[in-house]
């Protein structure tokens, strides 16, 4: 996601009342957020329950915005983030709905949605044993493709602090996900 | 290791411009075999199918955060009307109200707390979503509504108008729920502990109508006339404990009722569980058996969640509650910050005999130094202060009354004067903490004051030489992204680990390389000033993101 001139207006828009500027601002960033968090918390549900707090944080907080001195997109990762924070300590022995459930889509062939759902499935639980600085440097640098300064600041690290940080975790993550697919395949 | 983060940089760049994988992998250096898998790794992240949110959950998701934007527009606008027409009928109630408030009011002091013996870095916020942290500063005024909050190493205690005190530990937040009293020192009080660790001493109260509770994410307590503890984390529930007096913990429609000496765990969700003895072990860990450690010569049985880093040879605090079959059970294991064995436990004394005694199913020996506390008898509730002798045996090195005799002094307050108005700065949302680390609370002394104790931060800890690591320096060097040497630079120069938190902290929201933030504090500037003048310059002209500079950490041979 890029964010263009177009998105200060829409931001500038909302904040002065405009509901179509609001819905248009939902539209951008709604499936990024609800991934960030489905693979934040692990759970569906709440991933769906977030994102809608998410935007309802967003209207709160809209006219403390200061459009131009801080990226809208970082600025809502962090409402995203402090969200995911609260929820894992309100719900940390609540059973989640997992992820696999995403999954299907209409004529894919059975073999290929499963392998996709392992390896989704896979990345979740891999996702899950990180350092939560590391998981969000995943989840907004590779999932969400957000570039390095962006993800710094919804980070509230330096650059130098997130190279670092995204190579531990392609690390960590390459380590887990080999022992996973080993136990998975001598499963089978 | 900094030119392969920077090679790997560049390669995700590359990714992110649409080059294509085995482009990308050809122009990496041919035996960095390592970059290599890296790079696939992310890029097979990047070509997964992720969740996506069905298109009419989104819809009707979409449409009630529409429906609240436009519900928060028509209140807006429906608020200007009255104003005008209510001005005048509400003058006369003024002056009634005014009148009344003269005549009823609790007295000033009762509706703030005083900040005391501010340690490090504390800071306060006018409510917890405002996030307009400010640096507080001793004697500052605390009122309803506001948080406060401590850094690593950091620590501060609220005084109420009659004596009753809150001791926040290091890395710790409190909200201020409720906070008022009224004539004859009847104080109400209903902290809400977000995270960390705090300490209570609770005047008895006078009046039916006082009250003093502690809302925690799992369970309540309310007390009345009491020192205790309460230590939230997230992960691992709230461990409650009780020095004197009288403590009831509720949740999920259940109470127990914690007497002097007993402790209690209670996780999200469930009932706080059956009242225990405790026990309190500082020391190394000398062995590491699956759940089964043994501590400063004390066998402990620790929970696999909670022995995540630790390994043998390091000192660490252990806090937890005695079962009814002898076990010592940890329900909290921090690292220590000294060097200096602390052994005790509560119980009721069984037996008392010439050289041993049996207290809680415990054998302790006894001798002409052990002190014991007061005329001790049979059926009394003790703390046990004890070392491990080389046969094995246990030694008490004082035995002291827990019962409710004892109350903590009030501490005579001066009226809490209305401090300066803390300077408003913009800060961003503050994140989620961490998993605190818990503690129990010591016994405390007669005297309100608590002569401190030597901590591996006064001491300069791991400026000496030798392979041992201040944990504190780890936990900031990861947070920030830098090496733990130069964490340790500042921290052996003189400076906090609060103080090193909230450097960097600055330093990334300003841009500025935080040797600069340093230089401003050693010209002799406060925080809060130095907060101040960061955010002016970064008003005046967009923030440059540029990398903070590594200072040269002085090597120490």
């Amino acid at each position: 996601m890029i964010e263009t001139r177009t998105l200060p207006d829409l931001v500038t828009r909302a904040q002065r009342g405009s509901t179509e500027a609001t819905g248009q601002l939902y539209e951008r960033h709604y499936q990024s957020i609800f991934r960030y968090l489905a693979y934040r918390t692990g759970d569906l549900r709440a991933a769906e329950d977030l994102t809608g707090d998410v935007f309802l944080k967003m209207l709160e907080a809209l006219p403390n915005f200061r459009v131009g001195t801080a990226s809208f997109r970082t600025w809502l990762f962090q409402i995203a983030r402090n969200l995911a924070i609260d929820h894992y300590r309100r719900n940390r022995n609540r059973p989640v709905q997992p992820l696999e459930e995403v999954f299907p889509a209409d004529g894919e062939h059975p073999e290929d949605v499963a392998q996709r759902q392992l390896t989704g499935e896979l990345l979740r639980q891999a996702l899950s044993r990180l350092p939560d600085d590391q998981r969000d440097v995943v989840l907004m640098r590779f999932v969400e493709g957000m570039p390095l300064a962006e993800v710094a600041a919804a980070l509230h690290r330096s650059e130098d602090a997130i190279k670092g940080l995204q190579r531990r975790a392609l690390i960590n993550l390459r380590t887990l996900l080999e022992s996973m697919e080993e136990n998975h395949g001598s499963n089978r | 290791m900094d030119q392969t983060d920077s090679l790997l940089e560049e390669a995700l760049r590359q990714l992110d411009s649409g080059q294509p994988l085995d482009q990308v992998l050809a122009s990496l250096p041919p035996d960095n075999h390592e970059l290599a898998s890296l790079v696939q790794t992310a890029a097979a992240i990047r070509n997964l199918d992720h969740p996506r949110l069905q298109p009419a959950s989104a819809h009707a998701q979409r449409q009630r955060v529409l429906n609240t934007a436009k519900k928060g527009q028509a209140t807006h606008r429906s608020l200007k009307w009255p104003r005008m027409a209510t001005s005048l009928g509400l003058a006369g109630v003024a002056l009634l109200a005014l009148l009344a408030v003269l005549v009823f009011r609790a007295p000033a002091s009762a509706r703030a707390a005083t900040l005391t013996d501010v340690q490090g870095v504390v800071e306060v916020a006018s409510s917890p979503e405002a996030g307009d942290w400010t640096i507080a500063t001793e004697g500052q005024s605390i009122h309803q509504g506001e948080v406060v909050r401590t850094r690593p190493d950091s620590s501060a205690r609220l005084v109420y108008f009659e004596g009753s005190q809150t001791l926040l530990e290091a890395d710790s937040a409190v909200l201020i729920e409720a906070l008022s009293g009224s004539w004859g020192k009847v104080l109400k009080v209903q902290l809400r502990q977000l995270y960390g660790q705090t300490d209570h001493r609770v005047v008895p109260f006078q009046n039916k109508n006082a009250f003093y509770r502690v809302e925690t994410p799992a369970g309540m307590a309310e007390v009345h006339g009491t020192v205790f503890g309460v230590d939230v984390d997230p992960t691992d529930g709230v461990y409650y404990s009780v020095d004197h007096g009288k403590v009831a913990v509720s949740q999920q429609g259940a109470t127990v009722f914690l007497t002097a000496g007993q402790a209690t765990l209670v996780e999200p969700q469930s009932t706080p569980e059956d009242p225990s003895y405790a026990f309190y072990i500082q020391g190394p860990i000398e062995s590491m058996e699956g759940e089964s450690w043994v501590v400063g010569g004390t066998p402990v049985t620790v929970a696999s969640s909670l022995t995540t880093g630790f390994q043998p040879g390091d000192w660490v605090v252990i806090r937890g509650r005695i079962l009814p079959d002898g076990t010592y059970l940890a329900d909290r294991v921090t690292y220590a910050k000294n060097e200096q064995v602390k052994l005790r436990f509560t119980g009721v004394i069984e037996s008392i005999g010439d050289s041993s005694w049996i207290i809680g199913g415990k054998t302790v020996l006894v001798n002409h130094e052990t002190e014991i506390d007061g005329d001790l008898s049979v059926g009394d509730v003790v703390s046990v202060n004890y070392l491990i002798q080389p046969d094995g045996s246990w030694l008490a090195k004082e035995i002291e009354a827990l019962e409710n005799e004892e109350h903590p002094t009030p501490t005579p307050t001066s009226t809490a004067e209305e401090s300066p108005t803390p300077e408003e700065s913009e800060t961003p949302t503050p994140e989620g903490s961490e998993a605190p680390t818990p503690e129990i609370t010591e016994t405390p002394e007669a005297t309100p004051t608590l002569t401190p104790e030597p901590t591996l931060e006064s001491n300069r800890a791991g400026c000496e030489n030798g392979t041992w690591q201040h944990p504190e320096g780890l936990k900031l060097a990861a947070r920030w992204g830098v090496s733990y040497n130069e964490i340790m630079s500042w921290f052996c120069q003189g400076y906090g680990f609060g103080e090193i938190d909230l450097a960097y902290e600055l330093a990334i929201q300003s841009g500025k390389p935080v040797t600069e933030v340093f230089a401003m504090r050693a010209s002799g500037m406060g925080w809060g000033n130095i907060k101040k003048a960061l955010e002016a310059q970064s008003t005046a002209q967009p923030p440059r993101e540029k990398p903070t500079q590594k200072p040269k950490p002085n090597k120490k041979p």
